[in-house]
């Protein structure tokens, strides 16, 4: 039985996505979801409350195999389709999304999945997935290879150093936006300085 | 940290007009890429100054507007400066009679301006330019994305490399004239591409420059569909001639590309070894700025020598894209040079 919450955050995603880009596709939404679940960290929440894990994939994106699981259960049941990797909410699944929304408990995370989400009004996709890339936790993954769990000790106290500063620059902010946007362009100039050095160091 | 928050737009709003900026804002974002659906940013040479009043008042400077339901209703657009005030209904306001100072404006309202291929956010006395990584394009709000490699690279050569649109790729060239290449100009190449696919390709996609397939064959350009067995390896190769010295060109013509065809296939080979299980297709991108009759003192040229080379498509021998499962049509981009009669 996949997770409640991998369901709902599932399902709200592919239609933000499908709203501001026509479509979704499978790996987007496991990275907006993870930007969400960093979202709430920023706000103070404690990891363990946003109901399900993510690893890093080798190629730096980040996997949740709750939300997989919720995929393939909402595909088994109709409340999506897929052709390809990009996926659709059919009939069924928008009508889950309208009961969803009534349950209190899923009020806090369409603050932090929309947030995340609207990142895309500043960015295009493509840079938002490279900034992701580039994450603490993520860019290891990305340097040495293999998976590993995101969200670990190690990385998440990186991740409080990234939000501390965050917080030092910005303080108490009426939109998650703000901090979203300064994150990921910090993050974006770390992607372009490492494409700088993977490019330096295959030339000599 | 501290820099970055202090150059971008979002913190200024919000530090100038509170929440009710960052929900104008917002909404402001989301209506630019609507409007760039329809109005092409790179068609207009006079201002584009769009804005949303924070209490959604009228501006009276508007008086004589035209009301539309959206960006999709916008009618035939003039020359002249265009300015849109967008209402919290979903409807904007359109005038191109009126001249309004953004900075005056921008006192009660979130104001954005698209000028000389710059784009600036203003909230109150505050302005910032918005960066734009996306190069190849005026604006970061009208960047397209794709879903297969061979659509995007098609874009890329018909909008970036036709007209070495992309600030990147204009800068391998050694005058703006575009005869000749910067001397090694395959590094500037392989950025420019590099950075317009890791913009607009959509998907579950890693782009990377430059992976070691094996110790002697570097490709260009390497991309990962991570949550398939799909890569693809892009090499690069350039034909024209790259100014060395003052007198003397290095010139490559069409064999280089065959050249570049037989690498391409090794890099398939090697890889194939290494990575068995992966379905790997292979790319080859050739920029092609020869141009007919330049010696090293050539400082303008005609269409007839500038374009000679415009239709001329490359033979291969073999033809791997043939014979070949795993490697696509080569891709020719024909860079065009600026003529003088």
């Amino acid at each position: 039985m996949p997770s409640a919450y991998a369901s709902f955050d599932f399902l709200f995603i592919a239609e933000e996505l499908s709203s501001k880009l026509g479509r979704a596709t499978v790996g987007e939404i496991h990275m907006f979801a993870y930007l969400g679940c960093l979202l709430s960290l920023f706000k103070g929440q404690p990891v363990a409350e946003w109901g399900y894990s993510f690893a890093g994939l080798e190629s730096g994106s980040p996997f949740s195999p709750e939300l997989q699981e919720a995929y393939t259960e909402l595909e088994r049941a109709g409340s999506v389709t897929s052709e390809g990797s990009s996926v659709a909410v059919t009939g069924l699944g928008k009508q889950q999304v309208e009961v969803f929304n009534s349950l209190k408990m899923f009020v806090p995370r369409k603050l932090y999945l929309g947030a995340a989400c609207a990142s895309l009004l500043s960015f295009p996709v493509g840079m938002v997935r490279n900034a992701m890339s580039m994450g603490p936790g993520l860019r290891p993954v990305l340097n040495v290879g293999g998976i590993r769990p995101l969200l670990a000790m190690a990385s998440l106290e990186q991740l409080h150093e990234h939000f501390d500063a965050l917080f030092s620059v910005l303080g108490q902010t009426s939109d998650l936006l703000v901090p979203s946007t300064v994150w990921l362009t910090y993050l974006l100039e770390l992607s372009r300085k490492r494409d700088h050095e993977l490019v330096s160091r295959a030339s000599v | 940290m501290a820099q970055i928050a202090d150059e971008l737009y979002f913190p200024m709003v919000e530090d100038k007009h509170g929440q009710k900026g960052t929900h104008a804002l917002r909404e402001l974002l989301d209506f630019l890429q609507s409007l760039y659906k329809y109005v092409a940013p790179e068609t207009r040479s006079t201002r584009i100054l769009v804005f949303r009043h924070v209490d959604d008042t009228t501006v009276a400077a508007l008086g004589d507007s035209v009301e539309c339901i959206s960006a999709q209703h916008l009618p035939a657009l003039s020359t002249d400066p265009i300015v849109i005030q967008l209402r919290t209904n979903g409807r904007l306001l359109l005038s191109q009679t009126v001249q309004i100072d953004p900075i005056l404006l921008a006192q009660e309202s979130v104001v954005y301006t698209f000028e000389n291929r710059i784009e600036r956010f203003y909230a109150k006395n505050e302005v910032r330019v918005v960066t734009n990584p996306a190069q190849g394009y005026p604006s970061v709000f009208a960047v397209p994305t794709f879903d297969s490699l061979k659509t995007a690279l098609e874009e890329y050569r018909s909008k970036q490399a036709r007209k070495s649109s992309c600030k990147i790729l204009a800068t391998c060239w050694k005058n703006p004239s575009r005869i000749f290449f910067k001397n090694a100009p395959e590094s500037t190449m392989r950025d420019s591409l590099t950075q317009f696919l890791k913009i607009c390709l959509r998907g579950d996609v890693e782009v990377r420059p430059e992976q070691i397939v094996d110790e002697s064959h570097p490709a260009d350009i390497k991309i990962t569909w991570f949550m398939s067995n799909r890569l693809a390896f892009i090499e690069i190769k350039w034909l024209g001639a790259a100014k060395t010295s003052a007198t003397k060109l290095t010139r490559y013509s069409e064999g280089r590309a065959r050249t570049g065809a037989k690498q391409l296939a090794d890099y398939l080979n090697g890889n194939a070894i290494q990575a068995p299980k992966h379905q790997t297709r292979g790319y080859l991108i050739v920029l092609d700025g020869r141009r007919a009759k330049v010696k090293p003192s050539t400082k303008k040229i005609n269409s007839e020598n500038g374009f000679k080379y415009e239709n001329k498509e490359i033979l291969y021998s073999p033809e791997y894209h043939q014979i070949r499962p795993d490697f696509e049509a080569p891709i020719r981009m024909f860079m065009e040079p600026i003529c003088q009669p």
